[in-house]
């Protein structure tokens, strides 16, 4: 394996499994407030009010299916600890692989034979798919058609992150910064 | 325009990671409950892809849905492959011996009732037998959420250029 291919399999992939597996919710929740900071110093244009009414109306849903300490009530609903970490937990996945995508461009990272090529290309459309436009629930297969047909015409050579501040530098701060906080939810919160 | 086989498998693959994003920010009144919002892109590989190409897709699925789930670890990860591999074969072979004679709603319907079964005969090696008592539950929320999705993937085959442009390739 040659070391060019090694860096970007690890500055690629890796940030994502790790972040995935960070089980702490708050934690969780830092972290894509990192990948939030990390792309507005990137130059991604960045609107803070979109991403704070998905986290609350995340959170908001879940609440509404009550599980484990009753927190409080407003009126007849019980506000629950497991609910509201449950909600945090999710809206800070969807949020944080919304940014972490954005600075990730995955087409770089390729893995040999054509498995390799297959997986590495449904992370690369899954980034293109969480990136761009947001999908809006009205009209949400009419825009998931026209997603699909932009995604069949993209070029291979050609990404629509590439061209902003992606090297490898700044990828291995995303790395580090995500180790981190799974350090620290692996070992320093269970001890 | 040519298209690759395999850059249609990936697309089918990240639209199904990304279909299982979006189920999994929707709370589920019951744990075993879900609509399997994910399968659709399964359900239209079976007009698009071959039959091996079907099922190299589900095992995308199944990881990718895992890894953003966070139960890759663990035996969730079990059921949720041993059923999505059971369902397709079903619908693929379903697909195969009825061809037009079968609607995706009746495809839909067959894959959810066929995973339901193989995670039931799963939950009672790992469970015991107390766990058929979920059984008739889930059987019928199989049927519901099956023929839902059954009806919204034929909505998505019927309205999509992107499945006419594939087609006519």
């Amino acid at each position: 394996m040659d070391k060019e291919y090694f860096i970007k399999l690890i500055t690629g992939l890796l940030p994502i499994l790790l972040f995935l597996l960070i089980t702490n919710p708050l934690l969780k929740l830092l972290m894509a407030v990192i990948y939030i900071i990390y792309s507005i110093f990137s130059g991604f244009r960045v609107k803070l009010l979109p991403n704070i009414i998905l986290l609350f109306s995340i959170i908001l849903i879940n609440l509404l299916s009550p599980q484990g300490l009753i927190l409080f009530k407003i009126g007849p609903q019980a506000i629950t600890k497991g609910a509201l970490l449950s909600g945090i937990n999710r809206a800070s996945i969807l949020i944080g692989l919304l940014y972490i995508s954005k600075n990730i461009s995955l087409k770089s990272v390729k893995f040999r034979g054509v498995a390799g090529e297959i997986i590495s290309d449904t992370f690369f459309y899954f980034n293109q798919l969480t990136s761009g436009n947001r999908v809006v629930f009205k009209n949400f297969m009419d825009q998931i058609d026209t997603k699909l047909m932009e995604l069949t015409h993209i070029k291979d050579e050609k990404t629509t992150n590439t061209n902003i501040k992606t090297n490898n530098t700044n990828k291995f701060f995303l790395l580090i910064a995500t180790t981190l906080i799974l350090l620290i939810d692996k070992y320093l919160l269970t001890f | 325009m040519h298209i690759n086989r395999n850059k249609i498998i990936s697309i089918l693959g990240a639209l199904a990671l990304f279909l299982s994003l979006i189920e999994y920010v929707i709370p589920k009144p019951i744990p075993f409950l879900k609509i399997g919002i994910a399968n659709i892109p399964i359900m239209i590989s079976l007009i698009l892809l071959t039959p091996k190409e079907t099922i190299i897709l589900i095992c995308v699925k199944s990881v990718g849905a895992s890894l953003i789930g966070g139960t890759i670890f663990s035996w969730v990860f079990l059921y949720s492959i041993s059923g999505s591999l059971s369902s397709g074969l079903v619908m693929l072979l379903l697909k195969r011996v009825l061809k037009e004679s079968v609607s995706m709603i009746g495809l839909g319907v067959a894959g959810a009732l066929c995973s339901n079964l193989v995670q039931i005969y799963l939950a009672t090696i790992l469970l015991g037998s107390g766990a058929k008592f979920i059984g008739l539950p889930l059987l019928i929320s199989g049927l519901i959420t099956g023929s839902i999705i059954g009806h919204l993937t034929n909505k998505f085959i019927s309205s999509s250029k992107w499945i006419r442009s594939i087609l006519l390739n």
